[in-house]
């Protein structure tokens, strides 16, 4: 790794660390209250953690990473720029910077995980899981490692989709982020969906449902199948994002 | 050391900002890059430093090409107008930044010069007056230790004061660290006893790219009255006139010939000669 991508990466990724630790305070508050409350409520019914459970931590892990990545461009292609970085040494550092994130903040949940099955096995009524089990189900030590996996390509995919998708909008003019952030939303949204009801029955958004099935097998329990498409995403998500990149300019 | 620009074109759809501009800009000296508003001077500048892409033309530094090459890329180091700091960045994190970035980055002077400046190291950079902001870039591109400077309008927002204090301080940082420093900025006369070579752009040309002393010994100005000025510079090659009331005041190009009686010969000075030479 040369000089120029370490230190890329170095202040890409601190530029993310104050975030994800206000991020989680947040969480572990938000599980702490629940976890009060629900001993409070003293249920006799064992109580599955599915809306203050670990099982949103990951999900909302998601949802936060993806807001990270749209964040992130904008200001730190013009530090970088400004410093002396060259398009290349950005992506690269921004890569192995959300790749480090998404490591951490899969081994934090993972932690957060286990932490909350002893607190819900010492309460005793109060079992957790994660999304990775609802969907592919339990197993073995090897079965956890995949799922450590899986989470961890979902966070980085999620992160480089952000990105793109803010390098996009920086990309385009005015009447292009109208078409582009009002237009497709509306068309694969509700026009698409209706237009396919009135003239096919629905049948190609059912297609559509049953290709993402297939691809992270769901229907058949095969996580190595959302191990592929994960990296592949990730894979055309970077070469997309460097297209775009290789020419962009300062902006004020 | 230098920068070789050859054949620097930039077109923004229909506007030709650079019209394959030829330039030498070597090390220990300082220039002076002059243009009206428009004439094409920052968007050179953006290219020089990565920021914009020429549309022809090369930029080389030691022979290297400059886009997109990390090792020249880290050798110069340009102030802008526009502040690409993060806003909610505070001053000591941006100088702990730069020396993470500029392995020659001088910590103590950059502080130094902060307190010189009054400016406060606490501050979050979108807390900065305009004066303020430019102080702080001032103070990074000073202590940064790049080998070349290029500051784009450094004094905007300056009053009077901290103006002479950054001209006093470049002179300082130059005479520790002969780099290379272009200066560009509209505030001519202020600049020009700081400047051994003077870039003038117009148009997206290079008008001139001369030594100053070269430059003002270039011609002369002849003033008095209209009449007597009219007749002393006909078929002579007259750069530009002035005329107040009945006076009047002519720059000419070429040797100072023999006095008229009436008349008064005084050399050029930077500002004259550059209105002279870019009014349309």
């Amino acid at each position: 790794m040369t000089a120029n991508i370490k230190k890329s990466t170095g202040y890409q990724f601190s530029d993310i660390k104050k975030s994800v630790l206000i991020y989680y305070i947040v969480i572990i508050a938000v599980q702490v209250l629940s976890l009060v409350i629900t001993h409070t409520i003293k249920s006799n019914s064992p109580v599955i953690l599915t809306v203050y459970g670990s099982s949103t931590v990951d999900m909302a892990t998601t949802i936060f990473l993806f807001v990270v990545g749209l964040c992130t461009f904008k200001e730190n292609f013009g530090m970088l720029l400004q410093n002396g970085f060259s398009r290349r040494s950005i992506l690269v550092g921004r890569v192995l910077s959300f790749g480090a994130i998404a490591g951490l903040m899969t081994i934090i949940d993972l932690l957060l995980t286990l932490l909350f099955n002893m607190i819900g096995n010492a309460v005793g009524n109060f079992s957790v899981t994660t999304t990775f089990e609802v969907i592919y189900g339990s197993g073995g030590f090897g079965w956890q490692l995949l799922g450590v996996l899986c989470t961890f390509l979902l966070y980085l995919a999620v992160l480089l989709v952000g990105y793109c998708i803010s390098l996009m909008f920086y990309r385009l003019g005015k009447l292009g982020k109208v078409l582009v952030g009002a237009g497709v939303p509306a068309l694969v949204g509700i026009v698409g969906p209706i237009l396919d009801l009135i003239f096919t029955g629905g049948k190609n958004y059912s297609a559509i449902d049953n290709f993402f099935t297939v691809i992270f097998g769901y229907d058949q329990h095969q996580p190595w199948y959302a191990v592929a498409t994960l990296t592949v995403i990730s894979l055309l998500v970077s070469l997309c994002t460097w297209l775009m990149l290789r020419r962009a300019t300062v902006r004020k | 050391m230098a920068i070789e620009i050859k054949g620097l074109t930039k077109h923004y759809g229909n506007v030709q900002a650079l019209r394959g501009i030829d330039l030498t800009l070597e090390a220990g000296k300082i220039y002076g890059l002059l243009g009206r508003n428009g004439a094409g001077k920052t968007t050179m500048l953006n290219i020089l430093t990565g920021r914009q892409f020429a549309t022809a033309g090369s930029v080389t530094l030691d022979g290297a090409p400059i886009a997109e090459n990390d090792e020249s890329l880290r050798q110069i180091y340009m102030l802008s107008e526009a502040t690409y700091y993060p806003e909610s960045m505070k001053v000591r994190e941006a100088f702990k930044w730069s020396a993470e970035f500029y392995p020659n980055f001088d910590d103590p002077y950059a502080d130094e010069l902060a307190g010189r400046f009054g400016l406060n190291v606490n501050s979050k950079v979108n807390a900065l007056s305009t004066g303020y902001n430019t102080i702080f870039k001032l103070i990074i591109a000073l202590a940064c230790g790049a080998r070349v400077l290029l500051l784009d309008e450094p004094v905007l927002g300056l009053d009077a004061n901290h103006r002479d204090l950054f001209y006093k301080s470049l002179i300082e940082c130059y005479a520790k660290t002969p780099c290379c420093v272009v200066i560009s900025t509209h505030l001519v006369d202020e600049v020009s006893p700081l400047v051994e070579d003077v870039v003038i752009i117009h148009q997206g040309t290079i008008l001139k790219s001369l030594p100053r002393e070269e430059l003002l010994t270039q011609g002369y100005t002849v003033t008095g009255a209209a009449a007597k000025v009219d007749a002393y510079i006909t078929g002579k090659n007259v750069i530009g006139t002035d005329a107040i009331g009945g006076l009047k005041t002519a720059c000419i190009l070429g040797e100072r010939g023999e006095g008229a009686e009436g008349l008064e010969f005084n050399g050029l000075d930077l500002q004259r000669l550059f209105i002279q030479l870019t009014n349309d």
